[in-house]
């Protein structure tokens, strides 16, 4: 036994080499360190009796540790064959997507299979491919056009920091809109963006490419719709799949504006753990705006227990603020049991009624608009 | 979650982009300085119950988004606020030109009567400032403002913001200036008080004023 050596009685020392497999092998890391010694020279020695019971309980210990550290051992095998397992996986579907897939686009991207891979989250290095030839260039964006409208959101930033915001105000054309274009407020857009990333930071990588899209983007912006539609339809889907959670917000004032506009304005980068958003933006770039609402049914649901014994400001605190820790797998088999389908009316035809009837009702007063 | 309180304020935080709202309101919850704070996308949400004159009040503070972009959403939290802190930036003369338009939305989408305390945020950065003490003092005058300069990251003032506003609302109460029971007042009766008034009920029944939270 290891301890007998220590204790001074060196018989024929094993070669370093096999010593160190032995180690290996047989030692648990921690219990190296605990050594069973006798008492030192200068005091009177055990009674035999003590010594034998020492020895025993330091056998028990030994024991006691070296089972927790075969389990320990054990655990951590488990854990990385687990990922070892999801890496192979990944690979596979790196190679399936860039060899299968992406070559045969047009022909393949809404084939079942190809949506139940899409489902389970595009890797990461196949990610930036995907959404572009997902999202597509309805808008018809060249890149001549980007940068006529990167020139004029530079024009407006010279103007603004020249002319000052002394003569800023209707009468010189600049509304509040043109206002949120000024540089000012897209440098404080971007200190916001991910801020504990670093990446879009001043003097990040990424920190020009931003600000030259969002400015572009300011001097391009399409309509951005009727947000309070959107609600209303989200609602209704929401009764549907969730009655018994919608009414208990009804019953505490809970209304979407309250929650889903932080989730939906940022496509949940803010709300949900970045690895946790770019699923849910694959899919987004796969069945389009509709998704987004889906997910937050998704959330509503896995959370329906908690929530229905929350009142009012724990509600609102708590879906404003997320778990951070909203495990993955889970909210996706949440989202997947909800049916985006109400009466027979799909999500688009939903929001189209709604908005035909908003227009009817507001006309003349423009001010819901977004 | 069993609270006792004698009244629930609905509070609310608004004023420009960038002017420390956020920063404020996770100062006088935690007490400590939020380092890298976020845009507030629609609304956030904080919650404490203070001590005030002998009352036991929970604020249930809204704090909005100041951007622009939002506004048309943000307009819909207004509704039945009792008390608002509009926080400006000393340090930026533009958050401070839009007060007037911040505080038209506070009084005729929250309610004409609503208790108002105008903050100069970021008092730490005297060096900066772009607003005088004296400047902002004459417009809460003439607004009819209470007024306090504020430090969300030393911590300056920003206690004092919220208790005085809670405390002109309680004195406003006491003076039957302001009904709690008038529909979107931004007042609820907590537990304790409802209590209470039940006891007094059961001394002289007055079957008419049974107040409902």
């Amino acid at each position: 036994m290891e301890y007998e050596d220590k204790a001074g009685r060196p018989s024929k020392p094993p070669s370093p080499k096999q010593n160190v497999r032995k180690n290996l092998d047989f030692e648990p890391l921690s219990t190296t360190a605990l050594i069973l010694e006798d008492r030192p020279a200068n005091l009177p020695a055990k009674p035999a009796e003590e010594a034998q019971k020492h020895r025993q309980q330091y056998e028990e210990m030994v024991v006691q540790a070296k089972k927790r550290e075969l389990k320990e051992a054990q655990r951590r095998k488990k854990q990385l064959e687990e990922r070892c397992r999801v890496e192979e996986s990944i690979g596979n579907a790196v190679l399936t997507w860039n060899n299968e897939i992406l070559p045969n686009w047009e022909t393949m991207w809404c084939s079942r299979k190809v949506r139940d891979l899409w489902w389970q989250g595009i890797p990461p290095s196949v990610r930036g491919k995907v959404w572009s030839l997902a999202i597509g260039n309805e808008l018809n964006i060249t890149h001549e056009l980007f940068d006529i409208c990167l020139a004029r959101a530079k024009e407006r930033w010279r103007s603004f920091s020249t002319g000052g915001s002394e003569v800023e105000n209707e009468d010189a054309g600049f509304s509040a809109a043109d206002r949120e274009a000024s540089l000012e407020l897209i440098k404080l857009d971007i200190s916001r963006t991910f801020p504990n990333l670093c990446i879009f930071q001043q003097g990040g990588p990424y920190h020009d490419m931003l600000h030259s899209i969002l400015g572009a983007y300011t001097c391009y912006r399409p309509d951005v719709g009727y947000m309070l539609t959107y609600f209303a339809a989200f609602e209704v889907f929401f009764e549907e799949n969730l009655p018994k959670l919608f009414a208990h917000f009804k019953k505490n004032n809970l209304t979407p504006d309250i929650y889903l506009i932080d989730w939906i304005f940022t496509l949940y980068s803010k709300s949900l753990p970045l690895d946790l958003a770019c699923r849910i933006w694959d899919v987004f770039c796969r069945d389009g705006e509709e998704f987004l609402f889906r997910t937050a049914l998704g959330i509503l649901k896995l959370f329906e227990d908690i929530l229905t014994k929350m009142d009012f400001i724990h509600m609102a605190q708590f879906l404003t603020r997320l778990p951070e820790d909203l495990p993955a797998e889970e909210l996706f088999a949440s989202i997947a049991t909800i049916q985006m389908q109400s009466r027979n009316k799909k999500w688009a035809q939903v929001l189209t009624a709604l908005q035909k009837d908003s227009r009817e009702m507001e006309k003349g007063s423009p001010s819901l608009r977004h | 979650m069993a609270e006792t309180y004698d009244f629930l304020f609905k509070f609310l935080v608004i004023g420009s982009a960038g002017t420390g709202k956020s920063c404020l309101l996770h100062q006088f919850i935690e007490n400590k300085f939020k380092q890298d704070s976020n845009h507030t996308i629609g609304v956030e949400f904080g919650s404490r119950v203070v001590n005030v004159g002998g009352k036991t009040v929970k604020l249930q503070i809204w704090d909005t988004a100041g951007q622009e972009r939002f506004r048309s959403v943000t307009r819909s939290y207004y509704r039945g606020a009792a008390g608002a802190l509009l926080v400006y930036d000393i340090t930026s003369r533009e958050t401070y030109n839009s007060l007037a338009a911040w505080l038209t939305d506070a009084r005729t989408l929250a309610s004409p009567n609503i208790v108002v305390i105008l903050c100069g945020n970021k008092k730490d950065l005297d060096p900066e400032r772009e607003v005088t003490f004296l400047e902002a003092s004459r417009f809460a005058q003439e607004n009819e403002l209470m007024f306090l300069e504020t430090s969300a990251l030393t911590g300056e003032n920003v206690e004092e913001a919220f208790l005085k506003c809670a405390r002109t609302i309680l004195n406003k109460i006491d003076s039957g200036e302001l009904d709690p029971e008038r529909m979107g007042s931004g007042i609820q009766y907590g537990d304790a008080s409802l209590r209470q008034l039940r006891q007094e009920s059961t001394c002289s029944p007055r079957p008419a004023s049974c107040p409902r939270p």
